[in-house]
């Protein structure tokens, strides 16, 4: 038992903290979607290859955080910074069976305060490189967007 | 005036010793019995009148408006000014003439005498500040010009043998009272601004004298410088002399007064309170500035009659502007003219310059036992070399520094002896009077101490000007009683008088009281004067660079009001005469005091509010104050040195303190040494001093053990004026001393210094052009920090640097400074650090330092260390006395340095170290020592750390910053297509490795095929099993039908299972290899996702 023990947790630090050369390691070109509403894009938006319009390319690592990401986003979205902007991270992957691409939330984060996910990478969340990134940006002092009748998928 | 002039064989009587004085006053067949000021008086009084006789022929317009007119002849006002003092000074001469033999006949006549002498002071101040004055200022100018008058009819006084000899010994005190407060404060508001000044001031001061003792020239100008500088220095001779002139600027000063602290403040106040009574007391005083003149007439009835005709004509011509240049003469003449009285009383035919030698021995005598009089003579004799340069007569102004230098040292620790003396001068005849006189004025010293304390306290608690006024009123008083009667009878005697004075001048106090008020008034007026004078000199000093003479007559103040208290004790004896003083101000003052106080404080107040010119003179009075703290301190020392009764009880707080300070300035190198050397350390009581000025990282840390270490009894009055004051308004450069005495340094003397505490608002050039006034400093050597919480400054000698510790410690500068100043000598490798250029290397001579007595706190300066270590080992040896201990220690010692270096120096660890490497052998002392210096050495090392971490903090922050050195086009090759994409070729390994991988995928699959190939076989040989069996079956059942039938059947189940195979190779062939590896790995991910 314990080596097993020993064995999973030196697989899953392999894979969580698995360290990557960025000098070295090729950047994967991550197509980020924002919404500046607190609401994800919908799931229809991304059939049939088509995309939202409004798109940010991103060349990153699998190592990238959360936090890491939304400074990017800052430095592109003025609005963003303003303190309590929230953002809400989610991968859009395509399901295999349909044509259609499904959503999958992996972690918040607040400008100007320290998350819980600031340090989520995408590698932890099995980001597959070719996978959307969708960030749903809510404006500081707007009420929680998200419903539970409004859930983006 | 006169006392201030008057000098033995050119040295200030004050600076004279005991035997000196006594030979002195053999030669003058005068009693050698009593104290030092009781002797310095009676040699005031035979020196005043020997003076007087040469003088009154040549005194007229001779020596004060000479050196005016040299110095000043600039403006035309001090010209004016000094036509007419020459014509006040025949006046006042013939009238002097007059007036001593009326004074021999009658101790009223010496009271008039005084506020002549007073005037003369005032009129010779007037002389000498009025161009300096006028310069700087015109609101001074009035008071100059009151001065002006009073300080010519001093000069009229003098000539008065036997008047003069009374009224002499009062009039130092009025003199300095009134003269002192004035010129101080216009001197303080002017000096402060103006470097120039303090010269211009002692110069006409030494004029005064001059006019006052022609025949003492060549010393007086001496003198009369010593007694500029020196007369805050010599305190009692020059505020004497200051006290008449200072009474009209008393009034206007007394805020001025308060300003620069407690301790000078009283003096001055009580300087400023004798003059004003006889003249126009407190009324007079009350009413402002501008009336003091007239008041100074009247406080001497008859002689106010006089005194009036002479001042209407002085004052109006050219005091007012000049005033505060009058003030500072005007202290001298009084000087000169108590030492001409004395001179004239015993041995008037005696040579000017062989009275003042007797006089400079008596100084000398007394100066030894005083510590004031000690520093003096190095400012009094530069003084006294400019003004012997510059003028012949003020010979006549050194004799009377040197007599104030013997006043104040006669007030401070030998007013009880003078008191004495002057019983026993009663018993010799005409000295007798001027023994009164003195006595009175040796209460009066000890009064101006009492007073200086309630004026302190008055300051302290709200208008220090109230307090001055109070003194001033006393002064008053006491120099009735001192004209008509003896020291005991004084009182009394004074009383009546003062009842006349108080009725003209103020009709507020009783008799009763104004005769109580009077010994403490005169004694407050001697310790007031001292202030007064010490604040100039202080400027002077600053400017002169005569700095740590300067701090002595400060200090000296500061003792005297300090002192006061003690003094009160000892009101009948000499002794106790200071603190009989101050209990008679009290007790006494309850009565007349306390209604006067209140009266004065509002007149104060109202006079501040309505005067914007007052607060100026306030402002100047507060930047006087922080020398005058200084020369208090030095006074102090001075006065613990000769170890004066009365004095002594004041002089004793100071001396323990002293004895640091003299240490500080004299053996700065000792202190080093000591600091260095963990022994010497210990004992060093002001280890808090020490460590603030040492550690220059921690400035705030500093700052406040040093406020409360130097917050002192004085020091609390000292700041809750300074803090009035500031409150009210302050020039922003006047730099407030809220402690009397500055702690001995810390760090080794060298010519930078480390300034701590500073508290903004104020700007780099006014802070340089504060530490510029008492030296040159590099440019380049400079360094503040980006807080402006401390700074380094180095200047070009190591002098400059310590007469800039001495004028800045424990200042409290800029006024709105909560914290006062810290300042230490630093070495070149602190300032460096600081600049960036070096870092510290404490750890390493730290550490390997077994060092039980590591005393101090691990130097910043690796040099220093080493110093310890080397002193350490000294101290090992001689518990030891072993040297084979020592070379174990040098082994342990070196180990552990390697060891330290070999850890990179760790801070936290040193102290493990150290502790590691210290003998146990250590003794107990050592290791309580070391306890302190472990403490210390933590508190460095914290300091140490902090702005460590900080550079690491930048430095991570650096790095974080820093821009990718490469960017990712120049890392990685990218597509063309529209969204790039970066790659890379593989690498060698990556291709085998790709290769190996795709083959063993082919394998794979290769063995895959196979196998479903050997299924299909299988299934294949299977059904032509079954068909061969169906047909066996159907040939031997012979029924063809039913075989038929079979046959039918069997073929539907071939074709179903071809139909079957053909649908799974169908579904195979559309699909992926069933080894591809993205479609598992896909589908894989997929599935571990959802």
């Amino acid at each position: 038992m314990a080596l097993e023990s020993r064995i999973t947790q030196e697989e899953i630090k392999k894979e969580t903290e698995k360290p990557i050369d960025r000098e070295k390691t090729c950047p994967l070109l991550l197509r980020v979607f924002t919404t500046n509403n607190g609401r994800h894009h919908r799931q229809d938006e991304f059939a049939r290859g088509n995309v939202p319009s409004s798109e940010l390319q991103i060349y990153t690592w699998m190592d990238a955080t959360l936090r890491e990401l939304t400074s990017l986003v800052k430095e592109v979205y003025p609005e963003a910074r303003k303190k309590g902007t929230h953002f809400s991270f989610a991968i859009v992957f395509p399901d295999l069976r349909g044509k259609v691409y499904r959503f999958k939330d992996i972690g918040n984060t607040v400008s100007g305060k320290k998350c819980a996910d600031d340090s989520m990478t995408l590698q932890s969340q099995r980001f597959q490189i070719g996978d959307y990134l969708d960030i749903a940006i809510t404006p500081p002092n707007r009420a929680q967007p998200l419903g539970p009748r409004m859930r983006p998928f | 005036m006169a006392d201030e002039d008057i000098t033995l064989d050119g040295q200030p009587l004050q600076s004279l010793r005991v035997a000196d004085l006594k030979a002195a006053l053999e030669k003058r067949n005068l009693s050698k019995s009593g104290a030092k000021n009781k002797l310095i008086q009676r040699l005031k009084g035979a020196l005043m009148l020997e003076n007087l006789q040469k003088s009154s022929t040549s005194h007229s317009g001779l020596q004060p408006n000479s050196q005016i007119g040299e110095e000043m002849s600039q403006n035309s006002f001090i010209q004016q000014y000094l036509a007419k003092q020459q014509e006040l000074l025949r006046h006042r001469l013939e009238r002097e003439a007059q007036l001593q033999e009326e004074a021999d006949e009658s101790p009223a006549m010496p009271e008039e005498d005084e506020d002549q002498s007073d005037n003369d002071t005032s009129s010779c101040v007037s002389d000498k500040p009025n161009p300096a004055l006028a310069e700087r200022a015109g609101c001074l100018r009035g008071e100059g010009v009151s001065h002006r008058p009073d300080g010519t009819t001093g000069h009229q006084a003098a000539p008065e043998a036997p008047g003069a000899r009374m009224q002499r010994a009062t009039f130092p005190q009025g003199h300095k009272e009134p003269p002192a407060p004035s010129p101080p404060r216009a001197v303080a508001s002017l000096s402060v601004r103006v470097l120039g000044q303090p010269d211009r001031q002692g110069l006409p001061p030494a004029l005064s004298r001059a006019q006052e003792k022609e025949g003492v020239a060549p010393s007086e100008t001496g003198s009369a410088h010593s007694v500029l500088h020196l007369s805050r220095s010599a305190g009692v001779s020059a505020t004497v002399q200051q006290d008449s002139d200072e009474d009209d600027d008393d009034d206007d000063n007394s805020g001025d007064d308060e300003d620069w602290g407690p301790g000078p403040v009283g003096a001055r106040k009580g300087n400023q309170a004798p003059p004003r009574p006889p003249q126009m007391p407190a009324s007079s005083v009350r009413s402002k500035r501008k009336l003091q003149p007239p008041q100074h007439i009247p406080p001497p009835q008859p002689h106010q009659n006089l005194m009036q005709l002479r001042h209407p004509t002085p004052p109006p011509s050219p005091p007012p502007d000049l005033f505060p240049l009058p003030d500072t003469p005007k202290q001298s003449p009084p000087d000169t003219d108590d030492k001409e009285g004395e001179c004239s009383g015993a041995p008037p035919s005696i040579p000017p310059h062989t009275s003042q030698g007797r006089d400079s021995d008596s100084r000398s005598r007394s100066s030894s036992p005083e510590p004031p009089v000690k520093r003096r003579p190095g400012p009094l004799s530069l003084l006294v070399h400019k003004m012997e340069s510059e003028e012949a007569q003020t010979s006549a102004g050194t004799s009377e520094s040197p007599e104030g230098s013997e006043k104040k040292e006669n007030e401070m620790s030998d007013r009880k002896a003078e008191d004495a003396k002057a019983r026993d001068e009663e018993e010799l005849g005409e000295k007798k009077q001027a023994a009164g006189k003195k006595s009175t004025a040796g209460d009066r010293d000890l009064g101006s101490s009492s007073d200086p304390d309630s004026q302190s306290d008055s300051s302290s608690k709200s208008s220090s000007s109230s307090p001055v006024r109070v003194q001033s009123r006393h002064v008053r008083q006491p120099k009735g009683a001192e004209l008509g009667q003896d020291a005991d009878n004084e009182t009394k005697g004074t009383g009546t008088e003062k009842g006349h004075l108080l009725k003209r001048e103020m009709s507020e106090t009783s008799e009763a009281a104004v005769s109580e008020g009077e010994p403490r008034s005169e004694s407050s007026e001697a310790r007031q004067p001292a202030p007064n004078g010490e604040p100039i000199d202080g400027e002077g000093r600053l400017e002169e660079s005569t700095t740590p003479k300067a701090f002595a007559a400060r200090k000296i103040s500061l003792t005297s009001s300090k002192t006061p208290p003690v003094d009160a004790d000892g009101g009948a004896g000499d002794a106790d005469t200071g603190a009989a003083a101050g209990r008679k101000r009290r007790w006494g003052s309850s009565t007349a005091v306390t209604a006067k106080k209140p009266s004065i404080s509002i007149t104060t107040d109202s006079l501040k509010s309505l005067i914007p010119d007052i607060k100026i003179a306030q402002e100047a009075v507060v930047d006087l104050h922080p020398e005058e703290l200084q020369l208090s301190g030095d006074e102090d020392n001075k006065d613990n040195g000769q170890g004066d009764e009365d004095d002594g009880l004041k002089i004793r707080r100071t001396v323990t303190q002293v004895v640091p300070g003299d240490s500080q300035e004299n053996g700065r190198g000792d202190e080093e040494e000591d600091a260095e050397t963990a022994e010497s350390e210990i004992p060093r009581p002001p280890p808090v001093e020490q460590s603030k000025p040492i550690p220059p990282e921690k400035t705030a840390e500093k700052p406040d053990g040093d406020p409360k270490k130097a917050s002192t009894d004085d020091g609390l009055v000292r700041r809750s004026i300074s803090q009035q004051r500031s409150g009210v308004s302050i020039t922003i450069d006047d730099p407030i001393r809220s402690t009397r005495k500055p702690s001995p340094p810390r760090g080794k003397l060298s010519n930078i210094v480390h300034v701590t505490n500073l508290v903004r608002p104020f700007t780099v050039g006014q802070l340089k052009e504060l530490l510029k006034q008492t030296g040159s400093m590099v440019e380049d050597g400079f360094w503040i920090d980006k807080i402006k919480s401390h700074c380094y400054v180095t200047y070009t000698t190591t002098e400059e640097a310590a007469a800039t510790r001495e004028s800045l410690h424990g200042v409290k500068w800029p006024q709105s400074n909560p914290k006062v100043l810290s300042v230490d000598f630093c070495e070149q490798d602190e300032l460096d650090f600081h600049k960036g250029l070096l870092k510290p290397n404490h750890a390493e001579p730290q550490v390997p330092q077994p060092a039980p007595p590591p005393s101090r706190p691990p130097p910043l300066m690796p040099e220093r260390d080493r110093e310890r270590d080397r002193e350490r080992e000294r101290d090992r040896e001689h518990e030891r006395g072993a040297p084979a201990v020592r070379d174990l220690w040098a082994e342990r010692q070196r180990q552990m340095e390697r060891r330290e270096r070999a850890r990179g120096e760790r801070e936290w660890d040193r102290d493990k170290i150290r502790e590691f490497a210290r003998p146990g052998a250590d003794k107990g002392e050592r290791r309580s020592r070391s306890r302190d210096r472990d403490r210390e050495r933590e508190k460095e090392r914290r300091r140490r750390e902090r702005p460590k971490s900080k550079e690491r903090k930048t430095d991570k922050k650096e790095k974080a910053d820093e821009p990718p050195a490469k960017l990712l086009d120049d890392l990685f090759l990218k597509t063309k297509a529209a969204p790039c994409i970066y790659w890379l070729p593989l690498t060698e390994e990556q291709v085998v490795q790709k290769v190996l991988e795709r083959s063993e995928r082919q394998k794979e699959r290769e063995r895959r095929l196979k196998e479903l190939q050997d299924e299909q076989e299988k299934v294949r040989e299977e059904r032509k099993k079954e068909r061969l069996k169906a047909r066996e079956k159907e040939d031997r059942g012979g029924a063809t039908a039913s075989s038929r039938a079979a046959d039918a059947d069997r073929e539907k189940e071939r074709s179903r299972n071809k139909d079957g195979e053909r649908r799974r190779e169908g579904e195979r062939r559309p699909g992926r290899p069933p080894l591809g590896r993205r479609s598992r790995s896909c589908s894989d991910t997929r599935d571990r996702r959802h």
